[in-house]
Order: C-alpha cells, then sequence, then structure tokens
C-alpha cells in the first residue's frame, strides 16, 4: 500500500526543523541561568522543561542554596512580566490575588475597583511558599490549574505564558506549614536543591563576592515559549508508552492491581491522574531535548522521580518506619514492565 | 514523496526477531509441560490408589489394573504436556510484540515500537512520520538482532517436588498394583491377601465368609482362605459372651452406636455378636432416628458422645457421682429426661413400636426398653432417686435435695440467707444553724526559714527517651492506627 505525503507542512522535514528550534531557544536559556546559577544542570534543565511544558515547579531545599536565585534569574531571562510574592505567616489570599479598593470618580462619587494583586503576572516567584498559612497557600490553586482567578463576581484570565516557581523548606524547618495536597498536586515537578559539589563552591564564590556580577539578558520572548509549549504538545505518545505511563501511576496507588507491597504498606494516597498528565509532558520534553520524536518509556522513568514524588502522601505506617517517596517510586518503576 | 507502508516494512523487518521469540516462548514452556505431565502422573497413581483402596475396603473387585493404569498414565501426561506446547505454539507473538521486545533488547527509547504504532495510526503529525523514519531505519539496523526473551520460568523446585510425589505416589501404586493378580483383560484382579487388614479377620468373624466365598479363588490362596475361614469360624466359639463383647466394643470398628447396640445386647444375653454384618449394617442406620421416634437430633448426638452422656448424668446427680451409674442407664435417662409433655406421651408410644420392631428384627423377641422405666411417683424434684438414676422431672422416688444455685458451688464459705438491718429508721433532720465566726486564741503560725531539699532531684531535664520507649511508644500508635492500616490494604474491588 503506497501513501502519499502531499502537505509539506506535515513532513518529518518539518519536526526535525522544530525540534531543532526548540533545542535551540532551550540551550539559549540554559547558558543564561547558568551564567548566574552554578551547578545543578539537572535541576536547570527540569525547571527549564517545566516552564515548557507548560508547568509549576516546586524548589525545596534548605535556606542558602540558590533556591529564590534559580527562580529569579530564569525569570530575567525570559521578557515575561515578572512577580515576586514573599509568603510570610500573617500574608492574605487579598494580598495575592487581588481586592475590590474604593476609588474616587473624577465628576464625584466613588466606584470600586479590582486592584489585581501580584498574582497576576506570566512568571510569578513564590518564596518560602510554607511559609504562609495554608489558607492563603490555597489562593493559588485556581490559578495554578486554571490560569484564571475569581474575584467578587469578577474572573479575571491570567496572562500567558503563567509558571508559578515555588520555593520552600523542609516542612522539618522552624515556622513552616505543610502544603494542601490539592496545591502540591497543582505542582508538575518536586525538585530537591541539594548542596553544591566542592567545585561548584569556586565559581559560587568568584561570582558572587567579586566586584563583577553577571548580567542576565532575557533571551526569549512569551510568544517564543508559547510556540515552544506547541511544538512540545505535538509530539506523539503511542500506546505502549501511556500505558507504560499510566501503570506506573498506579503502581504509586495502594490497593491498585500495579502496586508494590512496599507502596500497598506505606502509602495512604497515590499520585492521580495529573502524575500521568505530567509524567507525559516532561517525557516530551525529554524527548526533544535528545533528538526523538516520540516519547519512550525511558523518558518516563527519567521523569518519575521529580514528577511523582510530591504527589505520594505516606501513610502513618510509611512515617514511622521511615520510608521515602523516592524509594517508593524506584520500587514502582522498577516492577513495571515496558512490555504492553 | 512517496512511502511503502511503513507498518508492514516493519513487520517484514520483525519477521526474523518474530521467529525467535516464538522459537523460545515453545522452549520456554518444557518445564511447565514437564510439571503438568508429572501433576497429571501424581493424580492418575492417586486416583488409582484410591480405586484400590476403594476397592479393597468394600471387598469388591478393583476396576483398573496396573497394566491399564500404566497406559492410561502415559496417555494422560502426554496430552498435559502436549496441551502446554500446543498452546504455546499457537500464541505466535504479535509485531507489537516483537518490535517491544526488540527495543528491550536495545534500550533505545522503543524507537521501533514507536514507530509501529504511529504507523498503525496512521498520524499525519510531523513528529509522528519523524519518528515512523526513524524507527525504520532504526529496525533495518538492528533486524538481525536478537530481541528480549522472557527468561523461562524457574520451577525448579516445583518440579523437583512434583517429581518426587510422583516417585512416591508410584511406589505406593506399585504396591497395590503388583501384588495383585492382573488377569488377561487387565481389569479384573484378586485382593492380595497380603494386603488384608491383620485386625478385620477376627473382628468381622464370619462376615467376610459370604465375600470370600464369592471371590475366584486361586491355588496359592486357597490354602490361606481356608485356614483363615477355620480361624474365623472357631475363634467365636473360644470366647465367652462377655468377652466377645469386650472385643466387639474395643474395636471400634462399628462405631460408637454399635457400641451402645453391643452393650444393650450384651445385658439381654441374646448372643447377638454372631449375627452376620449384612444384617447389622441396615440396623445400625436407621435405628437412631426409629429409637428416638421424632427426636433423633436428641439422641444422635448421645449415641455419638458417650463421654457427653456420662457428664449430662454426672450433672443431673449433683454431687452424688455419676460415673458409677452404668452408660446404658444414663442413656435411656436423657431420653426419659427429655419427654415430659404430651407430644412426649405419643413420642413414647412410637418409641415402643419401633422398639418392638427392632427387637424382633434383632433376631428374637426382646424385652421392651419401656420396663426400665422407674415407676412415676408424684413429688416433683430435679434429681434422680437413690439409685443414682437422674430425675425424669415427672416425680418419682428422689434423693434429699441438694442445695443449688452458684452459691453452693462456693465450697467452705457460709452464705448467709438473711439480711441484718433496721426496721423503720425513719427520716433524718439536717438543721442550719447560722454562727458568726469567733476569734480564738492562740499562737500565729511561723514561717520557716526554706532549707534546700535533701534527696535526689526528682525532674530530669533530659527529654528524650529511650529506644525502648520510643518502640513501645511506636507500638502503640500503630495498634491504634491498624483499623485504617487494615483498610488501606484491602484491595480495591
Amino acid at each position: 500500500m503506497n501513501k502519499t505525503v502531499a502537505d509539506p507542512h506535515t513532513s518529518s522535514a518539518d519536526a526535525h526543523e522544530q525540534a531543532a528550534q526548540f533545542r535551540s531557544v532551550f540551550d539559549r536559556l540554559k547558558r543564561e541561568v547558568q551564567k548566574m546559577f552554578v551547578g545543578h544542570d539537572d535541576l536547570v534543565e527540569t525547571t527549564l522543561s517545566v516552564l515548557l511544558a507548560d508547568g509549576h515547579v516546586l524548589l525545596e531545599g534548605v535556606p542558602g542554596l540558590g533556591k529564590t536565585l534559580l527562580a529569579r534569574t530564569l525569570a530575567s531571562a525570559l521578557r515575561l512580566e515578572f512577580s515576586r510574592i514573599q509568603f510570610t505567616p500573617d500574608l492574605m489570599p487579598a494580598d495575592i490575588i487581588g481586592t475590590m479598593v474604593l476609588y474616587e470618580k473624577e465628576g464625584g462619587g466613588h466606584e470600586l475597583r479590582f486592584a489585581q494583586g501580584p498574582l497576576v503576572a506570566n512568571f510569578v516567584l513564590a518564596d518560602e511558599i510554607n511559609r504562609a498559612t495554608p489558607k492563603t497557600q490555597s489562593a493559588l490553586l485556581e490559578a495554578m490549574q486554571e490560569r484564571q482567578i475569581s474575584v467578587s463576581r469578577n474572573t479575571i484570565r491570567l496572562p500567558e505564558p503563567f509558571i508559578v516557581v515555588a520555593t520552600q523548606n523542609p516542612i522539618e524547618q522552624e515556622g513552616t506549614y505543610p502544603l494542601p495536597e490539592a496545591q502540591l498536586d497543582r505542582f508538575l515537578v518536586k525538585l530537591l536543591v541539594g548542596y553544591p559539589e566542592e567545585r561548584d563552591y569556586h565559581h559560587i564564590l568568584e561570582r558572587t563576592t567579586e566586584t563583577e556580577r553577571p548580567t542576565i539578558e532575557p533571551v526569549s520572548s512569551a510568544e517564543e515559549i508559547m510556540a515552544m509549549r506547541r511544538i512540545v504538545r505535538s509530539v506523539p505518545v503511542s500506546e505502549q508508552v501511556r500505558s507504560y505511563a499510566i501503570r506506573l501511576v498506579m503502581a504509586t496507588q495502594p490497593g491498585s492491581p500495579h502496586a508494590v507491597a512496599a507502596v500497598n504498606r506505606a502509602v495512604a494516597l497515590g499520585a492521580s491522574p495529573r502524575g500521568a498528565q505530567a509524567l507525559l509532558l516532561l517525557g516530551k520534553v525529554r524527548a526533544l531535548l535528545g533528538g526523538r520524536f516520540a516519547v519512550s518509556c525511558q523518558d518516563i522513568r527519567d521523569v518519575a522521580l521529580p514528577v511523582l514524588r510530591h504527589r505520594i502522601l505516606l501513610s502513618f505506617e510509611g512515617h514511622s518506619e521511615g520510608v521515602k517517596p523516592d524509594d517508593l517510586i524506584r520500587a514502582a518503576v522498577n516492577s513495571v514492565s515496558e512490555l504492553s | 514523496m512517496s512511502l511503502t507502508d511503513p507498518q508492514q516494512e516493519i513487520a517484514q523487518l520483525l519477521a526474523a526477531a518474530r521467529r525467535r521469540v516464538h522459537r523460545a516462548r515453545v522452549a520456554g514452556e518444557l518445564p511447565r509441560a514437564t510439571l503438568r505431565a508429572l501433576m497429571t502422573i501424581c493424580s492418575m497413581a492417586a486416583g488409582f490408589c484410591m480405586l484400590r483402596a476403594g476397592a479393597w475396603l468394600t471387598d469388591t473387585v478393583p476396576i483398573v489394573g496396573w497394566t491399564s493404569f500404566v497406559i492410561l498414565t502415559i496417555i494422560a501426561a502426554g496430552i498435559a504436556a502436549g496441551a502446554t506446547f500446543a498452546s504455546a505454539m499457537r500464541r505466535v507473538p504479535s509485531d507489537r510484540e516483537v518490535a517491544e521486545r526488540l527495543d528491550l533488547a536495545t534500550a533505545d527509547h522503543n524507537r521501533i515500537a514507536n514507530a509501529l504504532a504511529l504507523a498503525a495510526q496512521r498520524d499525519e503529525n510531523a513528529f509522528a512520520r519523524a519518528a515512523v523514519e526513524d524507527g525504520l531505519k532504526y529496525a533495518r539496523q538492528l533486524a538481525s538482532r536478537d530481541p528480549y526473551l522472557d527468561q523461562p520460568p524457574h520451577l525448579g523446585r516445583q518440579l523437583w517436588r512434583a517429581a518426587g510425589t510422583a516417585v512416591v505416589v508410584l511406589v505406593l501404586a506399585g504396591l497395590f498394583g503388583e501384588r495383585g493378580h492382573v488377569d488377561g483383560a487387565g481389569g479384573i484382579e484378586m485382593l492380595p491377601q497380603a494386603m488384608a487388614r491383620p485386625d478385620r479377620r477376627p473382628t468381622e468373624k464370619t462376615d467376610d465368609l459370604p465375600s470370600l466365598q464369592r471371590r475366584p479363588s486361586t491355588p496359592e490362596t486357597s490354602s490361606q482362605q481356608t485356614a483363615a475361614r477355620q480361624t474365623m469360624t472357631t475363634q467365636p466359639e473360644g470366647l465367652l459372651p462377655a468377652e466377645q463383647e469386650q472385643a466387639s466394643a474395643g474395636k471400634g470398628g462399628g462405631g460408637s452406636a454399635n457400641q451402645s447396640n453391643a452393650s444393650s445386647q450384651s445385658s439381654k444375653g441374646s448372643g447377638e455378636s454372631t449375627g452376620s454384618s449384612a444384617q447389622r449394617k441396615p440396623e445400625s442406620a436407621p435405628r437412631p432416628a426409629a429409637g428416638k421416634g421424632k427426636r433423633p437430633e436428641a439422641k444422635s448426638p448421645a449415641a455419638g458422645k458417650p463421654e457427653k452422656g456420662e457428664e449430662d448424668s454426672s450433672i443431673s446427680q449433683g454431687s452424688s457421682g455419676g460415673s458409677a451409674a452404668s452408660p446404658v442407664q444414663n442413656q435411656w435417662s436423657q431420653q426419659t429426661r427429655s419427654s415430659d409433655t404430651d407430644q412426649d406421651n405419643e413420642d413414647q408410644d412410637d418409641v415402643t413400636e419401633t422398639d418392638s420392631e427392632h427387637n424382633t428384627q434383632r433376631g428374637g423377641v426382646q424385652p421392651s426398653m419401656k420396663d426400665r422405666q422407674a415407676a412415676p411417683s408424684r413429688e416433683l424434684g430435679i434429681s434422680g432417686d437413690d439409685q443414682g438414676l437422674p430425675g425424669t422431672g415427672r416425680g418419682g422416688p428422689t434423693p434429699p435435695k441438694k442445695s443449688r444455685g452458684t452459691a453452693s458451688l462456693v465450697l467452705g464459705v457460709p452464705i448467709p440467707d438473711f439480711i441484718k438491718a433496721r426496721l423503720g429508721p425513719g427520716s433524718t433532720k439536717v438543721v442550719h444553724e447560722r454562727v458568726d465566726p469567733a476569734p480564738v486564741a492562740g499562737e500565729p503560725a511561723r514561717a520557716n526559714p526554706a532549707v534546700p531539699r535533701g534527696g535526689p532531684e526528682a525532674v530530669s531535664a533530659d527529654h528524650r527517651i529511650s529506644a525502648d520507649e520510643a518502640d513501645v511508644v511506636r507500638q502503640y500508635l500503630m495498634r491504634l492506627h491498624s483499623s485504617d492500616i487494615e483498610k488501606k490494604q484491602e484491595p480495591t474491588p
């Protein structure tokens, strides 16, 4: 059976061109960020991947490791409207979303106008998000999932692209509140920021303690980011890979047929369908970065840890045994077979 | 730009790999087929043994002979193994499976399987086309590569276990089969003399004689049968009736129902033990229902558990000790104790009739069991008479009334049957009187100087708990949350 490819726009040459463009933008952004942020290549790559996969990032680490610096640098590298919210215990939802303010009219009289909060921006840095109460944290729920905020009877669409990069200290730290599960689930990935390696310390000290500090130039625009996101979404996923991602997500759910014994014992809530969506989206970015045109099971495995670790809620038994979600995810990855 | 169908091209490229996967799959079924064959052999041998044992127990001619067993077992094992292989042969791996296995072997991002799947979808997306082209190119390179093959199932332990079981069961079957005589048809065999139960011959006495006479005798066993026949016919004559009765009661072959029969018959001195088993078997089965009339369930447990009957009788007799009473009396007392209404009177009439019938069937007129009942009296009591018989509830001679209730069970504790109290103590009157406080002369209290406290400090500043305590707390909390954990571990429907 012969098949003629008539439409030149759908030829494989286009895919090659788009993939090359994607990698080019990605590399440009990465280089710019690495001017300021030293080390943690995988952290930078994953953060940029989430930006291009239309997701949100949660960075977790002890103070002083550069979480805020990474987010600020990334915002500087993008020609986007940037907004930073410093989460404090007395922050209220209206401080984030905005509120109705009484204005005096020019011709006399008064009217209520909506004064938008810092959430209405392209790039929102939610710094130390777990220092605010869960009530305030929940103000981000609608914005992160539906890209809109509702105040009184008004619904305001948020500008595209919209990305929230949140930083938080580990929950064991003093003065922190745990993020609600619903909010955690809205982050595409949770990245753990660790200590830099010894050689990276030299670069960090050089760049931060001398007179000349590197400057970050915006190297990408909102339109370009949106175009990259469309490219990501056009990467196909075969049924085998899709079912592999589904089985992997189900393997984190206690009681499911794919769950391993450790999950059944130590997990109270497993990953949701959002987890499967996140696996595929981030897998597509990885496929493009790897020079491939379809997602593979290996791509899914590579992104499983950052995508699933914050979606697994440990049970009391899991907490008491000191089980870590990363270990459970590794067990699930090892147990799920690629063969469909 | 013209493309041949990439799906077909990939399928052609995968043909060699498919053959390898299929061959490996069939070869991988060898342990499973062996296991099934061994299990079939075990089942057949076990069935053979059961048939033989059944034939031996029922003194009938076995249906299957040794030769037939061997032939049938070989056929069945062959069918089981062949079915396993046939099932594997039928499961030809699909293109998709072969592609996935080839990708697994190369570990290169599912290129071939993705290409095959996307080519099958006819996706017009540029990326899908690029992925198909990429996969096709990759498949051409790897066409001769070995795909990922499943490891054959590790059935080593199961195989050894099944083989051992098969050997054991076959040896048993051989013991059953080789000791018998196989005739030309291979079906009818003689029960071997050596396999006969040594303890059964004397107990069955003359029961086995008709069946033995029915069997086709062989030259090598006829002399032994004659000797056994002589032993069986002469032994009851040498025993006294009481000894016969004791022997029949001690055998346990007749069950507890026969025990009661034997004891009741021994009291009658009827020489019942010489009766044939053909006469005894139908008698023992309907007896509980017929002997009790309309309450068969009340008698059968008592007949089946004589210990319980003794226990009941001892309870009903209070502390006088019911163990001295004979089992006959105890069982009979239970019958009579349970009949205390008009309905029971009718039942008793039925009992009389059925008893008389059975007594007739037992080979002669027997004394009526109703004659054993004590004459009723009009004095109501819960206990039996002086001879240790439990009470019927219908009156009759009763021993002195014994104390009842829980208090009587506590030995040596005097329990008064009255309460000391005052009669009519009257109401209490409370009078409130208002009195002004008045100073009382005396020395004021003096403050003592503070002195350091002696002894060890009671409060520890260290709040850490030991590992043992932490473990205890953890166990407590685990137990506290155990219901949640169990709920969580229940599989979802």
